[in-house]
């Protein structure tokens, strides 16, 4: 999911920077809105070297080697600070690991970053579950949503960013198919990345729910409460921790 | 999406003989004159040296990049491809270059690649990498790889920018 120096035209790098310098505003203002921005910092920082490190890590499966991306994940437990954190997390693979490459951070960052920012709001979607379903199912569920469908989007913006600079002298027929079987080889992936989401997401509500309070982001009091109101003792803070990090 | 590129020196020799055997009565003479004229057209041996390059592709893992396309821009026309090929199974590419100067070689398969920039001089072509490589006749010409480092050094920076992502989480974790 890294696409590296000299893959695409100039004029797509340049683009790509001015899009994602667009976005980095957009969440840093948002971030800032929050009455202590550095309360998430720890959060943050901690997903950022995490993503460093899964993304760096190559699962051989011939006749290529994938990784997962974590762009549903950061964007479940981060919100807007994921964009952030998965930028820092790139320059430091462009810099360090010779993945993706510094020309690209700001492509890369958009490939990523935004399905990031889409997970972020489908693992929203929770409050519309079915009341029915206890709050961990709902969690879990948005949490899957969110992971598959956040590493979908990114290897379709990978594979579409790619499709259409073939340069000259390169045959576009292998090229489309090698790119559509790396499309296709990422099918387990976006089952794993699912999960794995799912599962740290519903380990958090359980744990640590305190670090999902930063989701949300307008508190309407009717769900709030309702989540207040659920048989979990260590939740009954959370409605003021809920306005405090909008 | 590291392609480092060993070079191999090999000659090729091509011997070209001309044969005059077959002259008609009548202009035997003729041929007999000309064959004393000119020597060299009679026997003239030509040696050609090309010089190939072989190109090993793989992925950081070590891994070859198998079946990978490959494009060669000569340095005359660097938006022109002098040729196009295909990695085998063990992510190598031979090509013989035909003029002095900086070729680009690029490998890409599936989005995944890289480009090699490879100097060619007439004279000696110097070492930038003295390191040891497999063959011993090989002598690395240049390579991809943003990190001619030792894998010590990639690991030691990979684990300072780590240790810099978890010192901010403890910067911000600790109490007020």
């Amino acid at each position: 999911m890294h696409i590296p120096d000299g893959f695409i035209p100039p004029q797509v790098c340049i683009v790509g920077y001015g899009l994602s310098g667009l976005i980095t505003w957009h969440c840093l203002r948002q971030v800032q809105r929050h009455p202590d921005p550095a309360a998430q910092m720890p959060k943050a920082s901690l997903l950022a070297a995490a993503f460093f490190v899964v993304t760096s890590i190559q699962i051989p499966l011939p006749p290529m080697s994938l990784h997962l991306v974590l762009s549903g994940l950061l964007g479940a437990v981060l919100g807007y600070y994921a964009f952030l954190a998965i930028l820092i997390g790139l320059f430091f693979q462009a810099l360090f690991l010779g993945h993706g490459g510094l020309s690209t951070l700001g492509v890369n960052s958009l490939i990523i970053g935004i399905p990031a920012l889409v997970g972020y709001g489908i693992f929203h979607l929770r409050r519309w579950l079915p009341r029915a379903l206890t709050p961990s199912v709902r969690d879990g569920i948005s949490g899957f949503l969110a992971g598959a469908i956040g590493m979908m989007l990114a290897v379709t913006i990978f594979i579409s960013l790619l499709i259409f600079a073939i340069p000259v002298g390169f045959d576009a027929a292998t090229e489309r198919m090698a790119l559509l079987t790396l499309g296709i080889a990422h099918g387990p992936l976006v089952l794993v990345e699912g999960i794995f989401t799912a599962l740290l997401v519903t380990f958090l509500r359980r744990t640590k729910p305190e670090l999902l309070t930063g989701l949300v982001s307008k508190p309407t009091p009717e769900w709030a409460t309702e989540r207040i109101s659920q048989p979990e003792p260590t939740n009954s803070g959370n409605y003021s921790a809920d306005r405090l990090c909008d | 999406m590291v392609a480092p590129a060993g070079k191999s020196l090999t000659g090729f020799k091509h011997l070209k003989l001309s044969n005059q055997s077959c002259l008609s009565a009548v202009v035997n003479s003729l041929g007999w004159v000309l064959l004393c004229c000119q020597p060299g057209l009679s026997h003239g041996a030509i040696a050609t040296v090309t010089r190939t390059f072989s190109v090993q592709a793989s992925y950081s893992s070590g891994e070859p990049i198998a079946m990978a396309q490959v494009v060669v821009y000569s340095p005359e026309n660097p938006d022109q491809p002098w040729t196009t090929g295909q990695t085998n199974e063990a992510g190598e590419f031979d090509f013989s270059p035909d003029m002095v100067g900086d070729w680009e070689v690029v490998i890409r398969q599936a989005g995944h690649g890289t480009t090699v920039n490879v100097p060619v001089s007439t004279t000696a072509i110097a070492p930038i990498d003295p390191q040891p490589t497999d063959s011993p006749t090989a002598t690395l010409v240049s390579t991809s790889d943003p990190l001619t480092t030792s894998p010590l050094q990639r690991w030691v920076s990979a684990g300072a920018a780590l240790w810099g992502l978890i010192g901010t989480v403890l910067f911000f974790s600790r109490g007020k």
